[in-house]
């Protein structure tokens, strides 16, 4: 039995009249809903206490007694719905100590604490005018140093729970000096205005919360430079982290974070994770924080095996492909590129085969891998060589200046062209990235259609880098027209 | 003993609750709040005795109904269940007897709201602080299950020494005593 009442609970709603009823579906989180609008009518209630307060006569003890319970009841609250405060954890219990004191305050009626309680209330103003500043500095952070929208976010909350305790304590305060009485009815009232907007601007600035299936992308602010996070496919099983800067440790847990290397082929630094089903958490180490990236791998399609492989991130850009291309939010992960060669890929090859006869060769060297795709392409090659009465010597020598025709994938082509910096290289239309494998070989062609991918993976994935392998996805799922010549020039 | 004047409601000072009943409703109580206590008690058993993993640890319930340990619910019934017993009680206590009442009462107080934090993040799936589980104030810095075995302990001693001071009254305490849960005043010199 699941006490959640959160997690897309489809909210139904039928149109009235005319004997018949036309459905619509919104999928709406309840819980978090709830508290938000709780929030938004604690907040102000209090607020405008502040604003109202020096035009009012002394209220009595219910009427204070709310006004500090809501504070209170607003602050718990804002720690629910924050994900995380600018302070450490250890402050929780003192927040809410300072929260509960002047509820204490206020209510006691016992006589023989009447002498401390008076004195407390006139000490008020000590704790109001600190609780006040530190929340002013929460928001001019959040407002004025350009932090990125999560931790903007971030300091909001921060400042509006210390403006609630701030508040708090202006409720109950009662200083002896007018001088000091109008002060701090005059810095509660500015505090309310900044509090409201504070708020406001914290609940819209919220982070989407993580979809099933669907490839998380965000960008966080850190010591150093701002980092991006992006986690494919977003399935129970394995999934690929990619990581903007170099550096950066990620996990699951803070245990047992790993590193994320570069990987052949793409920008970036990448590692695997295996994510459980439903929502969860990964931990990305970079710039002196630790940043908790939240999602939610649902119970569907888990990941296909291939993002664990060396060639996942050939597998990543196939799937990002899919992804700017569809209309519909979670792209099925489908198959990854290296397991099945595709017909116009075998067309390539044989091209490629034909080239080398054309030009006078006699024998050729074929690198291929244990990939399904890669001994289709093998097949292929060799396939082709023989009709062509091309020789296929041994993969594993050393090609020399020798045409060495390279079909496998990304990682397992850059160990080879490292190992055979002088080959005539011929690479499977697939090889062509940004940046490229090695020094000198081709990259994505030019051509109308190409720029279309690499604009719209540029809008919506910054800072990924393009591939053919993604290319060829996002064609084959926008039906974007036909495609460009990939069977590019060699190194 | 003095019994309530025509007495008909069941709370407050004059309460059937506070007077006539009062012993039973102790009882009752007690009877409760030691069943409560006896699952906690199990569950640490078996996480540092038997060496069981914490989730499997549920206590006696938990080793029938696993779902209904994990339900919190039925933690926020038990914490709501004492609150309003000690509130409703407080009023047959007297003297020494009330303090270590009070004192019980305010501690469940405290605990009542953290399983009031706990079960509002259930419902709503925002979990304080953006932790991955529900999670109180004092549960930041301490495991879930030592912790409230630790507030039931607060809570359960200082209810007992009350009671045990509501048993044998001073003579002063047992004039002012509206129900007959006194075994014998201490001192009474009967």
């Amino acid at each position: 039995m699941s006490d959640v009442l959160t997690a897309t609970t489809p909210v139904v709603l039928l149109a009235q009249g005319g004997g018949h009823g036309h459905e619509l579906t919104v999928g709406v989180s309840v819980g978090p809903t709830f508290l938000r609008v709780a929030l938004l009518v604690a907040v102000p209630a209090v607020a405008a206490f502040a604003v109202l307060r020096g035009f009012l006569a002394e209220p009595g003890r219910r009427s204070l007694a709310a006004v500090v319970a809501t504070a209170g009841v607003a602050a718990t609250l804002e720690l629910l719905l924050s994900g995380g405060l600018n302070l450490s954890e250890r402050w929780a219990p003192v927040l809410f100590a300072l929260l509960a004191v002047p509820l204490y305050l206020v209510l006691s009626r016992d006589e023989r604490f009447a002498p401390t309680v008076d004195r407390a209330r006139r000490m008020a103003p000590w704790v109001f005018w600190p609780a006040a500043a530190l929340a002013a500095q929460q928001f001019a952070q959040a407002w004025l140093t350009g932090a990125g929208p999560a931790r903007a976010a971030t300091m909001l909350h921060t400042g509006v729970v210390l403006a609630l305790v701030a508040m708090a304590w202006f409720v109950v305060s009662r200083p002896r000096r007018a001088a000091t009485t109008v002060s701090v009815r005059l810095g509660a009232g500015a505090l309310a205005m900044v509090l409201i907007a504070g708020v406001g601007q914290a609940m819209v600035l919220r982070p989407a919360a993580p979809v099933p299936g669907v490839i998380v992308a965000a960008e966080y602010d850190t010591d150093d430079d701002p980092i991006e996070v992006l986690v494919v496919p977003n399935r129970p099983g394995n999934n690929l982290v990619r990581v903007s800067g170099t550096g950066a440790l990620v996990g699951t847990s803070g245990a047992e974070l790993t590193p994320a290397w570069p990987r052949p082929g793409a920008n970036g630094a990448w590692t695997v994770v295996t994510l459980p089903e439903g929502p969860s958490e990964v931990l990305v180490s970079y710039g002196g924080r630790t940043i908790s990236v939240a999602v939610d791998t649902g119970t569907a399609t888990p990941a296909p095996t291939g993002f664990a492989g060396p060639d996942g991130a050939e597998c990543a850009s196939a799937l990002l492909g899919r992804a700017i291309a569809r209309t519909r939010p979670a792209p099925d992960p489908g198959s990854c590129p290296d397991e099945a060669l595709t017909p116009a890929d075998a067309d390539s090859l044989r091209a490629i085969v034909a080239t080398l006869a054309e030009q006078g060769h006699r024998w050729f060297i074929v690198a291929a891998d244990a990939s399904p795709r890669g001994q289709a392409a093998d097949a292929v090659v060799r396939d082709a060589a023989a009709r062509l009465g091309l020789e296929v010597r041994l993969a594993g020598v050393s090609a020399g200046t020798g045409p060495l025709v390279v079909v496998s994938g990304w990682t397992a082509a850059s160990l080879t062209l490292r190992a055979n910096p002088d080959a005539d290289v011929r690479p499977a239309p697939w090889l062509a990235t940004e940046p490229s494998l090695v020094p000198g070989l081709a990259t994505l062609p030019g051509g109308a259609s190409v720029d279309r991918y690499r604009e719209t993976l540029r809008e919506q994935y910054p800072g990924v880098s393009p591939s053919v392998s993604g290319y060829q996805a996002w064609l084959a799922e926008s039906a974007a027209g036909p495609a460009e010549n990939l069977a590019g020039p060699a190194r | 003993m003095v019994t309530a004047t025509g007495a008909k409601r069941w709370t407050g000072r004059y309460g059937l609750l506070n007077t006539r009943y009062h012993k039973a409703a102790l009882m009752v109580f007690l009877f409760v709040v030691v069943a409560h206590w006896v699952e906690h008690i199990t569950q640490a058993v078996q996480i540092y005795a038997l060496g069981w993993p914490r989730p499997e640890a549920g206590g006696v319930l938990g080793l029938y109904f696993p779902w209904l340990v994990k339900s919190e619910w039925l933690h926020y019934g038990f914490a709501i269940a004492m609150l309003v017993g000690f509130v409703m009680l407080r009023h047959g206590f007297v003297g020494r007897s009330r303090t270590w009442w009070n004192a019980a009462m305010w501690i469940q107080v405290w605990h009542h709201f953290e399983h009031l934090l706990l079960l509002l993040q259930a419902l709503s799936g925002a979990n304080l602080l953006g932790a991955k589980v529900p999670t109180s104030i004092v549960q930041l810095a301490f495991p879930r299950v030592e912790l409230h075995l630790f507030y039931n302990a607060i809570v359960f001693i200082p209810m007992v020494v009350a009671m045990v001071h509501h048993r044998r009254p001073r003579p002063a305490e047992a004039k002012l005593m509206e129900c007959s849960c006194a075994r014998v005043p201490v001192g009474a010199g009967v």
